[in-house]
């Protein structure tokens, strides 16, 4: 710069033009310019780097790579090579950019199989070029470089090339040999993109086939709720008639003491069947992401009393005693019903893997945020080496000659439920001893904690739920329409329904059927079916509800389908009641009852 | 009314780099038709493929072009092989409208560009401007100017440039519609009368040293220079061999003839520069003008600092014609030798920035198209003139 001032400051004299001070200064900015290329290419290295590091498709990442040698290198044409196993050069290369067809690419293979950079790697020889001093001349070029593309273990896996055509040399007059250091470098830079490429690629396949395993076991998962939804529907129907024409016969005064025990065992089986049912139904809707929580502030001691009451008649049985040592006012986060389902579970295992005349104590520990619920029985204990397959389904530690009841999942619920509830369940255990399961829950307030004072709760305190039994005085003759496509079901409600008096039972097998009995007979109530042949339980409501002198008629549904997004939704339709089948006949009872002695409303 | 939209970029496969300019002009998804599709592109794109692409994208359009050495768009310049900048122009029928001829050398020049300034006249009267195009190597620039004015009048501003290959002085291209020509020229008449166009070249160069005169010349070719064949003497004074090319004597054989007394304020300069674009074998060489025998020619030097402070003049002399107002196009005819020949990146970028600021408005360049050529064409003491080594600016204002 200091030169170049002075020269223009200086006075120029007429005669004084030198004129090779034009041409040195010419050499000085040609210099200059070739240095400045060279800086331009190493921009260029990077940011085609950055380009081709987000290119997904493999075409598009060589072409881009091609296109990138003719930009930065200012050639006329590239290809790059990828060698298969063999490690040997094709005529043609894998990939190229150029606007000439009839490029002599079986020559450049040629030359490229003979040059040194493929017989023996050398620091001296990573770039080969090919020009107006070489031995070789290949057909139309003018000059040509190339370099090799190496893996993680310095293997060559491919040549890349750039080329001008003897046509084309005076406008790619770039002698090679100047960006010799660059294409080195673009070279390396390639490679190491190459390499990087093919380790996401196995990433890629890798997290391909988990998310393949985890879309395949989803879809099993599904199948089999689905499976399940179906075959509880087909299993609760005959269920419906195998308990309830049990518990009919019960109330028989004529069995001998034989038939008895033998109606015993079918209804045990039963029942056994139903519970299993159940469980497997909860499960497959808290794995099929079904079961919705409906989380509040739970007092503790409230739902324990209430668990310990329903229990309580299992527990007086075996002459075991239950104890709770639990403050009021402690109040924790959770869904009601579901930690009721939890606690209870829990209790119920107590009781039946406990000795006769054991005790179970109930007790609760605050830590941190949560609070534990301990329930400890005094047992057989699990051994060490079985606890881990406690909480998987169907993993029932004593065997079913044990003559202990049990579906095999009912842990397995009660820890997805927990956790559902961002709680968790664990146990402790000493085999021959007796083990404690506990339960823990967000805690939301100590109430009378402070201090730990314990109370044991008296059972005897606790009452039992009572079920009402009714009046048969009072009772209005009624007349109840029950439709069903089910003879063995209508049979079933008949003999029930028998035992009331004043009650006239009128049945359809048929839905229209039933339609045409409800407009001439104008029942007081409808028992009604949910699945049935041309019209559904639905229809037949609808129906009845559109007609004004059945605005206010109760219906109440039967049905076997006992999923939870089914009673809500035949709630919602304007059922009275919805009853799941098998049918709980004390409930049926109280239902009908006090339907039956409440004034007609229509 | 006539709008413009420009876009460039640097990319090697020729269709996408068309279809990107033509996103960045219109924006992405927009209807890229119009009246107008002007590319400059430098010499290592397929021409063909450029104005195909730019066929299938604006349908309705007269798609023209030129060679060129570099490019200078809104998104900034760029000298490589594979540069492309486009100009769309969108309006009414009959407020632009093409001309093109092909076959124009030296000794037709005057002939082929009156030829343009007929087709023009006859699609409308009402031209006030022209952008004209033309081969930039054998051609008599000032024959083209006069042809023109002899159909348009001499009132007509008349700006554009000449194209050129990587300055080796072979050959260069013209696109015309879908054909790619090698001698052609093109003008693009405006006559949109809401609009105004500026126009000015500054160059930088100070002359120096003795003058050589023409002894014998032909048009545009001069034969003898000092009475010796002129190629000898021309790249002996340059201190390079007789074998030297054009590409070697075009950065540092910059010509200078002495201008009128009148003018040298207003350029800047007391002398106007030409280039020489092509030696012929018999040791003549093609000027970018005619040259009488007589004429009195210096070698030059270029000088850095006056480079820059003529360009801020020149960018003062924009602000104080146009009132403050911001133009709604900008063309820019720059000479190869001012590119990456003559700077380095940094250099290079400060100049072009030194150009489009006064021009932009909260950091955005109005649509811009540029490019370096072999030579520019600009008004000087209120004429139409044409220059060689200079930046020329055409602002296009609307009233």
């Amino acid at each position: 710069m200091d030169s170049r001032k002075k020269r223009i400051s200086d006075p120029i004299l007429p005669g004084e033009r030198g004129s090779n001070y034009l041409a040195i200064e010419q050499k000085y900015v040609q210099a200059s310019y070739k240095l400045d290329r060279e800086l331009s290419r190493f921009e260029e290295i990077y940011r085609y780097s950055v380009q081709l590091n987000d290119v997904q498709d493999d075409d598009e990442f060589y072409e881009t790579a091609c296109e990138s040698v003719i930009d930065i290198f200012e050639v006329e044409g590239s290809g790059i090579w990828l060698l298969d196993e063999t490690g040997l050069i094709s005529d043609s290369p894998s990939y190229s950019v150029t606007e000439d067809d009839k490029i002599a690419w079986s020559e450049i293979s040629q030359w490229l199989n003979t040059c040194e950079i493929l017989q023996e790697r050398k620091k001296a020889a990573e770039v080969a070029i090919l020009g107006d001093n070489s031995d070789v001349t290949i057909k139309d070029m003018h000059h040509l470089i190339a370099s090799v593309i190496l893996d993680k273990d310095k293997n060559v896996t491919g040549v890349i090339v750039g080329f001008v055509k003897q046509d084309k040399k005076d406008f790619y007059e770039t002698n090679p040999v100047e960006y010799k250091s660059s294409f080195n470098v673009f070279r390396q830079m390639l490679g190491t993109l190459i390499i990087n490429r093919l380790d996401q690629q196995l990433i890629l396949e890798q997290l391909r086939e988990v998310e393949k395993a985890k879309d395949d076991a989803e879809k099993a998962n599904l199948a089999k709720s689905q499976f399940l939804s179906n075959m509880s529907h087909e299993l609760r129907t005959p269920l419906n008639a195998i308990l309830g024409f049990s518990q009919l016969l019960e109330l028989s005064d004529s069995l001998t003491q034989e038939d008895s025990e033998n109606l015993k065992e079918i209804s045990k089986a039963g029942n056994h069947l139903l519970n299993l049912i159940n469980e497997i139904l909860d499960l497959s809707k808290i794995e099929a992401g079904r079961l919705e929580m409906s989380i509040e502030n739970v007092e503790v001691k409230t739902i324990l009393h209430e668990c310990v009451s329903l229990v309580n008649t299992l527990a007086n049985n075996r002459s075991i005693k239950i104890d709770i040592a639990v403050p009021k006012g402690i109040v924790v986060l959770a869904d009601y019903m579901r930690l009721k389902q939890a606690i209870l579970n829990l209790i119920s295992n107590a009781i039946k893997y406990n000795h006769e005349q054991g005790t179970i104590s109930i007790s609760v520990i605050a830590s941190n945020d949560n609070l534990r619920i301990n329930i400890t029985d005094t047992g057989v204990g699990i051994p060490e080496d079985k606890i881990s397959y406690l909480f998987k389904p169907f993993g029932r530690l004593v065997d079913d000659k044990s003559g202990v009841e049990g579906t095999g999942i009912g842990l397995t619920i009660t820890r997805k439920l927990i956790e559902m509830m961002n709680g968790q369940v664990g146990v402790n255990s000493k085999y021959q001893v007796g083990s404690t399961f506990w339960i823990e829950v967000p805690l939301i307030a100590l109430g009378e904690m402070e201090g730990q004072i314990a109370e044991n709760a008296d059972l005897a305190e606790v009452d039992s739920q009572q079920v009402t039994s009714v009046d048969s005085q009072g009772i209005y003759t009624k007349k109840i329409l029950y439709v069903d496509d089910n003879p063995a079901n209508i049979r079933l409600i008949e003999k029930i329904l028998a035992r009331k008096p004043g009650v006239e039972v009128i049945t359809a097998l048929d839905p229209k059927m039933g339609i045409d009995i409800a407009m001439t007979e104008l029942p007081d109530l409808v028992l009604l079916d949910i699945h049935m042949p041309g019209m559904d339980g639905y229809d037949v409501l609808r129906f009845l509800k559109k007609q004004q002198r059945f605005e206010n008629l109760p219906v109440i549904a039967l049905t076997a389908n006992a999923m939870q997004k089914e009673v809500e939704r035949g709630l919602q339709a304007g059922f009275y009641e919805y009853l799941t089948k098998p049918l709980d006949i004390p409930k049926f009872n109280k239902i009908i009852d006090e339907l039956l002695t409440e004034p007609l409303k229509y | 009314m006539l709008q413009f939209f420009s876009g460039s970029t640097r990319m090697v496969n020729s269709k996408r780099a068309i279809m990107d300019c033509m996103e960045a002009a219109f924006g992405e998804g927009n209807d890229t038709d119009c009246n107008v599709v002007l590319i400059h592109a430098s010499m290592g794109h397929n021409y063909q493929d450029l104005i195909g692409q730019a066929r299938e994208m604006a349908p309705g359009a007269r798609v023209l072009g030129c060679s060129c050495c570099g490019i200078v768009g809104s998104e900034g310049v760029s000298e490589s092989m594979k540069d492309v900048a486009v100009m769309a122009v969108r309006g009414d029928d009959n407020e632009i409208a093409v001309a093109s001829v092909d076959g124009i050398y030296g000794h037709n020049s005057f002939d082929k560009a009156r030829e343009l300034g007929r087709q023009l006249k006859s699609q409308n009267t009402s031209i006030n401007m022209v952008y004209f195009l033309a081969s930039g190597i054998d051609i008599a620039d000032d024959q083209c100017i006069k042809g023109l004015e002899a159909e348009l009048g001499s009132d007509v501003t008349i700006f554009g440039a000449t194209s050129a290959d990587n300055m080796k002085g072979i050959i260069n291209y013209q696109m015309v519609d879908d054909k790619v020509y090698e001698h052609a020229a093109f003008a693009i008449g405006f006559a949109d009368p809401s609009l105004s166009v500026l126009t000015k070249a500054t160059h930088g160069f100070v002359a120096s040293g003795e003058p050589m005169t023409v002894t014998k010349s032909d048009g545009n070719r001069i034969i003898e220079l000092d009475g010796q064949p002129a190629w000898d003497v021309f790249t002996s004074r340059l201190g390079l061999d007789s074998s030297a090319t054009c590409g070697d004597t075009i950065p540092i054989g910059a010509l200078a003839e002495q201008l009128p007394d009148s003018v040298k304020q207003e350029y800047g300069n007391d002398h106007i520069l030409r280039v020489v674009t092509k030696k012929d074998d018999d040791g003549s060489m093609h000027y970018a003008t005619v040259c009488p025998e007589g004429t009195r020619l210096w070698l030059t030097a270029r000088d850095e600092e006056l480079i820059f402070s003529e360009a801020d003049k020149m960018m003062e002399w924009f602000e104080k014609e146009s009132g403050g107002k911001k133009p709604v196009a900008i063309f820019l005819a720059d000479c190869l030798a001012r590119g990456r020949y003559l700077f380095n990146k940094v250099m290079k970028e400060e100049l072009v920035a030194a150009m489009q600021d006064p021009f932009s408005t909260d950091g955005v360049v109005p649509p811009w198209i540029g490019m370096y050529g072999f030579g520019e064409f600009a008004k000087l003491g209120g004429k139409n003139e044409y220059h060689n080594y200079t930046s020329a600016l055409y602002a296009i204002y609307r009233d």
